[in-house]
């Protein structure tokens, strides 16, 4: 009876325990690196789960290669920028002290592109530019001439855009890879690791019990 | 105090692995089955634990509570923190897989050192004896624990004085804390329910 009436207790106490904990922002002890780009600069962002910069850690920038190309320290914010290598993929690793340790992959195709750009956005950007051009400029004939006039704002318009499109774009890039990533334990988690523990401890004493041929008590 | 997937050389991942599977083992063989929901209980606890964070410090450390573990649990504390700590990869992405084995043997380890070392003290029917013994017990296997970090990244080059002593110094609050939480479970239960405490007679 006064068992029973503990584990009840039990059941209503660790739950709320926990809810407790994580409303105050119990957070995941790992360490995280983000990077952007920003014209011609890589911008790495390092911090830990609960939100705190990674000061004084050791970036390490690799290429496709596995070769280090970049070895540097994130500052008292945790961001630590190098130039842009080129466009390609970069493994960016970050060795927070005592064993903790980070990865995160820059795609090629993260990285906007300078001169020879990733040749499907530009494709388009041709062709609207042109289509629009055809419509506004009536007296200009659809000839070789136009199309070359054409491409050359095409691409001013689309330096422009980029360099606009980054500075709005980076911010809600920065938290939207954030939010990918911190996801410190839910309750859910939470619960299901203790219900998986109390599960082995039956498991166990069932099989233990089974052993011994007297599974009645 | 979990080390994290991609630091550590095969050697040293291997011999961690080789020893907390064989100190498992051994825990398990010699486990009672009366005693078996109270190691599932506290290794509830030690999984729990690691989402309890200490604010203070330098670093960004949380309880470990390896001690209390260990002090109750003996040998046992080993397959509790590696089921703790399996969990705790699987769900909470702490650790990794790879560095289960030596992530237990850091943290089980001192919390079996600590039960043998600090038990005659705490069942001592003396209040202050018991009460440091406690306290002592909690707080070294905290240090404990952090020395050993300090000792398996020796073998990947960081030299071990600087290591030690920033693991230390970032985990100074919790090895507090835990020895005041450890002293404060050790006089409820004597007061509650010691029962439980039996175990520091056993053998």
């Amino acid at each position: 009876m006064l068992a029973s009436r503990r584990s009840l207790w039990l059941l209503v106490l660790v739950p709320a325990v926990i809810f407790l904990l994580h409303g105050k922002g119990a957070q995941a002890h790992r360490v995280y690196v983000f990077a952007w780009v920003e014209g011609d600069t890589v911008y790495t962002e390092s911090y830990f789960g609960g939100k705190r910069k990674a000061a004084g850690g050791t970036i390490l920038v690799y290429d496709p290669a596995g070769r280090e190309i970049v070895r540097g320290e994130t500052n008292e914010e945790g961001i630590f920028a190098f130039p842009l290598p080129g466009r390609m993929d970069l493994r960016i690793v970050l060795e927070a002290s005592t064993g903790h340790r980070a990865e995160y992959r820059l795609g090629a195709d993260e990285i906007p592109g300078g001169g020879e750009g990733s040749p499907g956005p530009a494709v388009q950007t041709k062709q609207e530019s042109t289509t629009r051009q055809d419509a506004l400029g009536g007296d200009e004939a659809p000839g070789s001439q136009g199309e070359g006039s054409a491409s050359v704002d095409a691409e001013a318009v689309r330096t422009v855009v980029e360099k606009a499109l980054d500075e709005r774009l980076n911010p809600l890039v920065r938290s939207v890879a954030r939010l990918r990533q911190d996801q410190g334990p839910g309750v859910t988690e939470i619960l299901g690791g203790i219900g998986y523990i109390v599960g082995l401890v039956g498991i166990y004493l069932y099989a233990r019990s089974r052993r011994h041929g007297k599974g009645d008590d | 105090m979990h080390i994290t997937e991609g630091v550590l050389a095969w050697p040293v991942l291997a011999a961690g692995a080789a020893v907390a599977a064989g100190g498992a083992a051994l825990a398990l063989k010699r486990l009672e089955e009366d005693r078996i929901p109270q190691a599932g209980i506290l290794a509830a606890g030690f999984f729990v634990a690691s989402l309890v964070h200490v604010p203070i410090g330098p670093s960004n450390v949380h309880l470990v509570m390896n001690g209390l573990l260990g002090l109750l649990l003996g040998w046992t504390a080993f397959p509790a923190i590696l089921v703790g700590l399996i969990l705790q990869a699987a769900l909470f992405q702490f650790g990794g897989f790879t560095t289960l084995g030596v992530n237990t043997v850091i943290m089980a380890a001192p919390a079996v050192t600590v039960h043998y070392l600090f038990r005659a003290g705490v069942r001592s029917d003396n209040r202050t004896l018991s009460l440091v013994s406690s306290f002592l017990c909690g707080a070294a296997a905290v240090l404990m624990g952090s020395l050993l970090v300090a000792a398996s990244l020796v073998f990947t080059g960081e030299a071990f004085l600087g290591v030690a002593r920033l693991v230390v110094v970032a985990h100074l609050p919790v090895t507090v804390i835990e020895g005041v939480i450890t002293a404060f479970c050790v006089v409820f239960l004597k007061r509650v329910k010691p029962e439980i405490l039996e175990v520091l007679h056993a053998r």
